[in-house]
């Protein structure tokens, strides 16, 4: 047990092969999103070996693990947003209902949006039609320096048509299910910088959901914000499974207990243990995570 | 002595010599600007606007270097704005950190601090002596555009790098290319920091005299050609200070003045534009 936590370099071989196998549980609903033996690599610092990681749909799935152990990089796969750096790579599977996103050969065809601009990478993937469907909201809020009602459009522009009206009618509903239309419905010219943190998280969220993604891929979300709005997002969230998946990166634990199905325990780049929250945080398996979860490290 | 008193001393010494420096840099600066009010708002009429530069003795006015003037900085200002944003552009998000991009930030931090007569007299080369044949208002905007390019360049790179990745990732992760990101975000984000670098720029040419007396030359007469030779208001201020006629001379005064007015005023109406623009 001890060469986990003796920190190894992470490009030592030994540290893939020198623990002990996940506990994962075994799918009971339909996958929209799964990584299969993944690895991702800065440069030529590795940081994830080979995660596996099922992410059901109408469920919130909830990242936890000390801070460095991996989590941001494996959310970043999971949307290849690393692209936009040269040198961060990633291998193994990422698969989108079945399609795989890492492969550029897989059928791009049918990762394709409906209609608007389609920007080819220069591997092939239409990552623009891929980011559609699974959404991100960063640790920090990250509104846009234009209107309320601009930020919410703005990726539906990308990649939809639609009138004044549809417009309209899309950015109501997506500021309602993010839990933001009572308090903005009056000042929707209002620029997005104006509103308070929880609120420009929830900003966020909106924009994210504006464009129906499958998924909603959220980076410590809450970290940046008071109890009350946390809780206002948190009420979000739960709302929005039945519409979304989403996966949440989290260090507060309460938070991944009471929000949560489905919760992975990552260390040091590896999957430790990925199993139904009430169950990991009751009776936590692999000594790490029970060491973990009742707050002995990390 | 002990340390705390030390400390205590260190800081009041340098905190005075901060004061100081303050004190002596504003106390030049409303030195100038009364100078310039003092001998120059007395000679400021009607005729300063609607009459060309006269002949010693007669009525007349700076018409024709004003005119000049604006004309040559608009021009350079435009080929600089757009020169230089496109540039610094390109070193903070894309090139900037490849070889080329290092050579290109290197060269223009070299052009940054070149002296202007050597700008003047590299256009003079290309267009006064090869292009044209003669002094040109266009050979005078590009050594303007030539001084402001660096300085937007600088700038716009500098803003463009202090805006958070997170901002250019939250485009991208909604399904953005790299180009509207920046174009429809970064920029609109920076808006306030790109402003600024083309008040700088503005500021720095609107009173260059050295590199125009070697392109632009100068013009008695009021002329709205840029093809040919061109007055300025600094070229006249030049010109007129250094004479012996007393009405020259207040002429150059004025003409002083309306320049530190225009920098002051273009500032000014910047950082108001700038404050509103990034007003939530
Ligand atoms: N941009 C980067 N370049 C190099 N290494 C990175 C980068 N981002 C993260 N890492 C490394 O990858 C590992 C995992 O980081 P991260 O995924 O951010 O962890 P977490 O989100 O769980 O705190 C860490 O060891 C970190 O140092
Ligand atoms: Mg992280």
């Amino acid at each position: 047990m001890n060469d986990i936590a003796t920190p190894v370099a992470p490009t030592s071989p030994n540290i893939a092969a020198s623990t002990e196998a996940p506990i994962m549980m075994r799918p009971t609903g339909e996958l929209v999103l799964e990584a299969r033996q993944l690895d991702f690599s800065y440069g030529k610092t590795q940081s994830l070996f080979g995660v596996d990681l099922p992410v059901e749909r109408n469920r919130i799935t909830a990242l936890i693990g000390p801070s460095g152990c991996g989590k941001s990089t494996l959310l970043r796969a999971l949307n290849r947003i690393y692209d936009m750096y040269p040198g961060q790579h990633a291998t193994g599977r990422v698969l989108l209902n079945g399609e795989d996103i890492l492969s550029d050969r897989g059928s791009i065809s049918r990762l394709r949006a409906r209609d608007g601009e389609v920007a080819l990478n220069p591997s092939g993937l239409d990552t623009s039609a891929l980011r559609a469907r699974i959404g991100m909201v960063f640790q920090k809020p990250t509104p846009f320096p234009m209107s309320i009602y601009d930020n919410v459009a703005f990726g539906v522009r990308l990649h939809h048509r639609k009138s004044k009206a549809e417009m309209d009618v899309i950015v109501e509903r997506s500021l309602k299910r993010a839990a933001l239309w009572d308090e903005v419905k009056d000042k929707l010219s209002a620029s997005g910088l104006g509103l308070s943190g929880g609120q420009q998280q929830r900003l966020c969220v909106a924009r994210g959901i504006a464009v129906e993604p499958e998924v909603l891929l959220l980076d410590e979300p809450a970290s940046a914000l008071d109890p009350v709005s946390t809780a206002k997002l948190e009420a979000t969230l739960m709302e929005l499974k039945k519409d979304f998946t989403i996966v949440i990166v989290t260090h507060n634990l309460q938070q991944a207990a009471r929000i949560s199905d489905h919760t992975g325990f990552m260390f040091l780049g590896k999957m430790i243990e990925f199993r139904p929250t009430a169950e990991l945080f009751e009776r936590p398996q692999s000594p790490r995570t029970r060491d973990y979860v009742t707050g002995r490290f990390g | 002595m002990d340390r705390a008193f030390r400390r205590k001393l260190t800081n009041g010494v340098f905190v005075g010599a901060c004061g100081l420096a303050t004190i002596i840099a504003l106390a030049a600066l409303v030195l100038i600007l009364w100078s310039l009010v003092k001998e120059g708002v007395g000679g400021i009429d009607g005729k300063i606007f609607t009459m060309t530069q006269p002949a010693p003795g007669s009525p007349g006015g700076l018409k024709n270097a004003i005119t000049g003037s604006l004309m040559m900085c608009a021009a350079g200002m435009a080929i600089a704005v757009v020169v230089g944003i496109l540039a610094g552009t390109w070193l903070a998000e894309y090139g900037g950190q490849t070889p080329y991009g290092h050579a290109v930030r290197f060269l223009n931090d070299v052009l940054l601090s070149a002296p202007s007569i050597l700008i003047g007299l590299f256009v003079y080369e290309i267009m006064v002596a090869h292009l044209f044949g003669h002094f040109s208002g266009y050979a005078g905007a590009l050594a303007l555009a030539l001084l402001a390019v660096p300085i937007v360049t600088r700038t716009t790179e500098d803003m463009l790098a202090l805006q958070p990745n997170t901002l250019r990732e939250a485009g991208m992760a909604l399904g953005a290319g790299r180009g509207f990101v920046i174009r429809s975000i970064i920029w609109k984000a920076a808006s306030a920091g790109l402003l600024t670098g083309g008040l700088l720029g503005f500021a720095r040419i609107s009173g260059e005299t050295a590199p125009l007396l070697f392109t632009s030359l100068g013009n008695q007469f009021f002329s709205l050609d840029m093809a040919q030779p061109m007055a300025s208001l600094p070229t006249t201020i030049f010109q007129f200070a250094l004479s012996a006629y007393d009405d020259w001379r207040r002429l150059a005064w004025v003409g002083a003045l309306l320049i530190a007015v225009a920098v002051l005023a273009v500032n000014t109406i910047g950082r108001l534009l700038a404050r509103e623009t990034h007003r939530p």
